[in-house]
């Protein structure tokens, strides 16, 4: 098989993170070096006290080596996110609108770099709520009239690691809904016949 | 021609096919003009390389300079090129932004590099149903890269006047070259997996035809006639004659050539409004600007070809 089947429903949350690594971030370095010319750009220089942008997977095989201080985004910090939490709790109806990758970006920052973060532990259980947050609201929606009778849905800002946990449940549930339809035409008018 | 030097092309391209066609085609006639390892290295930094006699013998010294610069980038040519880069991103930030009203076409796609690019195909190619378009003067572009990027690292590593700042960007250099790699062999075999399920579909549809690249239509073909043989030798010749078709069609319209079920529901993201579409019951849901919807293939499959909405 040219694609191993658990690789066919989409993609994959390591997917999604390998993807997160190429959005850029900024690093303060800790060593110096001149510009460096990779296929996806040029980065640097690198001289200690300013800042560099590079993508994520950089800044993070530097930082495993101890070769820089990655400056957090500006929404993962802890003003931002209780901000977010507590909008994401009063707002029942939609969800809000955040980074595309931010469960990603967020998950590989904390465990490679908690040092760099303030207050970790903190952002950690503010991430996990905001995340149950969406879950719950997510498990509200489903159980709503008529969600599953279509053939469509609307599912505006949820981030696609969020939506690749629920699309094989929603393409599966709503091909067999697709299948039960003709048939249950067929039979009505075989009925009326 | 410095081998990220794309931008003169990028200006005028209203699409990014266009964009790649082009760059595609410099890149060969590079590729023509310089058979030579050292005139391609030569080629990244200095225009003129065709110019210049070498004899490899004696130029292992400049050799590896050139191999040094060009990948390390201390060359004022291509700093001012990369100056040159990132103020063309400017303008092109402010022309999508007027862009905003006017529909035409999407400049958004011509700031985004190679890779980028790469990306966007491969979680398309992922998450549609059928095959899309081969990207294959992308995909050559970025081979001729990952050639040239190896051939430096290989140059470099073996000399012993290498320092270890080198060593340490030739290592950063490696590590995004497996990246590309992953994600070339990733995107090939997504193609592979569509191809050999519905090889028999695309050998006797030809308008199929052009989205495959001419290795994967032959690939389809044989792969076809093999399966065929293969299921004759085996069952299909001791059975009736009735029995023994593969292509036939059921009473209720089903049919033996399995095709990609273009109903199958996608995500999409819509980057521009992308009006109204009629659902099966007779609904109507709009797709507006920056909503994201789990829609059937088959309603918005124009839009996500335009590059109006994005497959996630």
């Amino acid at each position: 098989m040219a694609l191993p089947k658990h690789l066919q429903n989409g993609l994959t949350p390591d997917e999604l993170t390998f993807l997160a690594e190429e959005e850029t971030i900024d690093i303060v370095p800790l060593f110096s070096m001149t510009r460096v010319r990779l296929l996806s750009g040029i980065y640097g220089p690198f001289q200690p006290p300013s800042a560099a942008k590079v993508p994520l997977w950089l800044a993070l095989s530097l930082k495993r080596k101890r070769k820089c201080r990655i400056v957090p985004p500006d929404w993962l910090g802890i003003d931002r996110l209780q901000n977010l939490l507590k909008e994401e709790r009063e707002n029942a109806e939609a969800f809000c609108s955040l980074p595309r990758r931010f469960i990603e970006i967020s998950k590989v920052l904390l465990d490679v770099a908690p040092d760099d973060l303030i207050q970790p532990s903190l952002l950690r259980s503010l991430l996990k709520d905001l995340r149950e947050v969406r879950q719950a609201k997510i498990r509200i929606g489903l159980q709503s009239e008529g969600v599953m009778r279509g053939s469509y849905l609307q599912v505006t800002n949820l981030t696609p690691l969020e939506l690749t946990e629920l699309k094989p449940f929603l393409v599966k549930a709503m091909s067999i809904m697709q299948s039960l339809e003709p048939r249950r035409d067929e039979d009505e008018e075989e009925d009326v016949v | 021609m410095s081998f990220f030097d794309d931008d003169d092309d990028e200006e005028d391209d209203s699409l990014i096919n266009n964009g790649i066609n082009q760059r595609g085609s410099s890149s060969r006639t590079t590729r023509e003009n310089s058979s030579l390892f050292i005139d391609r290295l030569r080629s990244t930094v200095s225009p003129h390389s065709e110019e210049i006699q070498i004899q490899i013998q004696i130029e292992r010294e400049r050799e590896r300079s050139k191999a040094s610069e060009s990948i390390f980038d201390e060359s004022n040519l291509s700093l001012s090129n990369f100056n040159e880069n990132n103020f063309e991103n400017q303008i092109q930030i402010q022309n999508y932004e007027k862009d905003e009203e006017d529909d035409d076409y999407d400049e958004e796609e011509e700031d985004l590099n190679d890779i980028k690019k790469l990306n966007k195909f491969w979680i398309k190619e992922r998450g549609i149903p059928e095959l899309s378009n081969w990207q294959g003067d992308l995909i050559d572009e970025i081979f001729d890269k990952l050639e040239q990027q190896q051939k430096m690292v290989n140059t470099l590593n073996s000399d012993p006047q290498t320092s270890e700042e080198e060593h340490f960007k030739l290592m950063l250099v490696q590590t995004e070259m497996e990246r590309v790699k992953y994600l070339i062999r990733s995107y090939v075999r997504t193609r592979l997996h569509k191809i050999e399920k519905f090889s028999h579909y695309i050998t006797v549809t030809p308008n199929t035809h052009h989205l495959l690249s001419g290795a994967e239509l032959s690939h389809a073909k044989r792969y076809t006639d093999l399966l065929h043989t293969h299921f004759e030798h085996s069952v299909l010749d001791s059975l009736p004659e009735w029995l023994r078709k593969m292509d036939d069609t059921y009473g209720d319209g089903l049919s033996m050539i399995s095709k990609p079920n273009r109903n199958t529901p996608v995500l999409i993201y819509c980057k521009r409004d992308c009006g109204e579409i009629t659902l099966e019951g007779g609904e109507r849901a709009a797709l507006a600007k920056g909503t994201t919807h789990l829609v059937k293939y088959k309603l918005v499959d124009r839009w996500i070809n335009l590059g109006w909405a994005e497959v996630l």
